[in-house]
């Protein structure tokens, strides 16, 4: 009788989770992600140069390849080289673009420029009117040669008189390693998002739970965590695939990676734990109170301990949190809305869930 | 309560002295899993190149899985119609608070005796004795105080053994990093580490967290 009493009952969220509208508004939110994410194309880049490794002394015929880039279109292209430790600038000797990618790029250095070391790095620092600055660190290393001609001209440092900065296109930025997989971020990113606020969202109505002891908060906890263990599947694959194409593997060594993968074990055995408790009441009594437990470890996974060791993650152990020069205004259009659209989605997914469980113990109650 | 709570412990001790097999067990529990692992280290030559952080690994695994056993017992020895007993004569914070006192003594009785026996058998590498009694007891706390709220949650689902597993040893996982680092610059030849102050901070930290969480969750798992 009293389950009967619970079960007719109405959880408050249900109105909204019936209404129509928002559900359009998420599909129509990811569409834009999906299609615009996909079909803005990524902004100019450096992808190589050869040789890497030249001899001081001599002059060296540089091909400089670039991505997406303008170097005949622009008509203006400037070459200079930096030593990866200075701050110095120096123009290359001269420039030949070939064709918009290719770039013939003409550069000595004197062994004396070397200051006694045997060898020193330069960074390649390119700019154009269409394409901008572009920068590629650590791109040649100068050797010191086997005669030496100490009466050469040094380097002369220049100041490079820069026209344009920043490429003047709608486009996503290069980035060394990501590269195309750079629209990644409009799909891993918000799918653990949407994880995480649908298990605090299960937190909340397990605490509700608690306090009113009425079963259809417990079945929008247990509901959420399902809908949030699908978001955590997806996240981590999406990740995965992601972690293949840029650090080399699937599963580098990351402090991150291990929180995530303990968060879905540890709401995994929340199933379990659910499965093993027979009597309706006692299950969603003792599984919330193991839910409030579970997030406390799951919030101390993803957030404490990866700080306490070195993480390839945007954010953790020295690296730039990806809201400080990771994310550049053009992919924040499509990163936002991505957020609210996989969030969206994921509570879409939890309303089916749910009203599929309250029927299902309306049914069984009668 | 504190009274209660004093009593129910005095029970459990008392019990754990007559029925000696339980304790026995455990003993020989910890006895044979250090065998186990010192014969496998033996008999591959490697026990002499055994790293301060291998050995305080094996050391919290040992201690991991006795203490599991361990303290799954301690729910599970309850005949079934005692709780009701108990909900006449104690509060759950009463309850709880005897379990958590009886599984911290018990768990640092293991930590100590399983210190022993390594470091006659495997050999004792710890040059901070000090820090290590503190990380025992520190990580005593921790993992007497999870497994108890896990077998409390476990013993509510049919004592199933490989459930208090299933959801312990996720949730350990803080615990187990926090000790292992501590006991590894315990043998550290070379002065103090400068993450050490932080590492027994934050698990001291998490031990008051979990004592908050079990005593304010506890009276829902105790309730029928």
């Amino acid at each position: 009788m009293e389950l009967l009493h619970a079960t007719n009952r109405q959880p408050p969220m249900i109105n909204l989770f019936k209404q129509q509208w928002w559900k359009y508004v998420a599909a129509i939110i990811l569409l834009y992600v999906l299609i615009g994410g996909m079909l803005v194309p990524l902004g100019p880049g450096l992808r190589s140069i050869a040789p890497v490794n030249f001899t001081t002394d001599s002059t060296v015929d540089f091909v400089v390849t670039g991505y997406n880039t303008h170097f005949q279109d622009a008509g203006d292209l400037q070459v200079w080289f930096k030593p990866a430790t200075g701050v110095d600038f120096y123009a290359a000797d001269s420039i030949i673009p070939i064709i918009n990618s290719t770039a013939r790029v003409i550069f000595h250095v004197p062994t004396a420029d070397l200051g006694g070391e045997p060898n020193k790095n330069f960074d390649l620092v390119l700019n154009d009117r269409l394409d901008g600055t572009l920068v590629m660190t650590f791109a040649t290393v100068a050797k010191a040669g086997s005669h030496t001609d100490s009466t050469a001209a040094r380097l002369k440092p220049v100041t490079p008189e820069i026209v344009n900065a920043h490429s003047k296109q709608f486009v996503f930025p290069f980035r060394e390693i990501l590269f195309q997989s750079i629209r990644n971020t409009f799909f891993h990113v918000p799918m653990w998002f949407t994880m995480m606020f649908l298990v605090i969202f299960s937190l909340v109505y397990s605490i509700r739970y608690l306090r009113t002891g009425d079963l259809a908060d417990d079945v929008m906890a247990s509901q959420a965590i399902s809908a949030a263990l699908l978001f955590g599947a997806l996240g981590l694959s999406t990740g995965m695939m992601w972690a293949t194409y840029t650090w080399g593997s699937p599963w580098p060594n990351d402090p991150k990676l291990h929180g995530a993968a303990v968060g879905v074990i540890i709401y995994l055995a929340y199933i379990v734990l659910r499965g093993s408790l027979t009597d309706e009441i006692q299950r969603a009594r003792i599984s919330a109170v193991y839910n409030i437990f579970a997030i406390v470890i799951f919030m101390l996974f993803i957030f404490i301990i990866p700080r306490l060791t070195a993480s390839l993650h945007p954010g953790n152990g020295g690296n730039p949190a990806f809201s400080k020069y990771d994310l550049d205004s053009h992919l924040r259009l499509f990163f936002y809305p991505a957020v609210i659209g996989w969030t969206m989605l994921g509570f879409w997914i939890l309303s089916v869930l749910v009203r599929i469980r309250l029927l299902q113990l309306k049914k069984s109650s009668q | 309560m504190f009274r209660s709570a004093l009593t129910i412990f005095r029970k459990d001790l008392l019990i754990e002295f007559r029925n000696r097999y339980a304790l026995g067990g455990i003993v020989l529990y910890v006895l044979s899993s250090v065998l186990v692992i010192y014969f496998s280290l033996n008999y591959n030559d490697s026990i002499r190149d055994m790293s301060p952080v291998i050995w305080s690994i094996f050391f919290w695994l040992i201690i991991l899985f006795s203490s599991i056993n361990a303290i799954a017992n301690g729910f599970f020895r309850e005949p079934p119609g005692r709780s009701y007993y108990y909900y006449y004569i104690a509060s759950p914070q009463a309850v709880i608070a005897s379990k958590l006192i009886y599984n911290f003594v018990f768990t640092v009785f293991l930590i100590l005796l399983a210190f022993i026996v390594f470091a006659v058998v495997v050999g004792d590498p710890v040059q901070n004795l000090p820090l290590f009694l503190t990380t025992a007891l520190l990580g005593g706390t921790g993992y007497s105080f999870l497994f108890t709220l896990m077998g409390a949650i476990a013993s509510r689902a049919g004592n199933n053994a490989t459930l208090i597993a299933v959801l312990g040893f996720p949730i350990i996982i803080p615990i187990l990093i926090f000790v292992t680092r501590l006991s590894a610059s315990c043998m550290a030849a070379t002065g103090a580490d400068p993450d050490m102050m932080k590492n027994l901070l934050l698990l001291a930290a998490f031990n008051v967290m979990e004592l908050l969480l079990a005593y304010i969750l506890f009276p829902y798992i105790w309730r029928e």
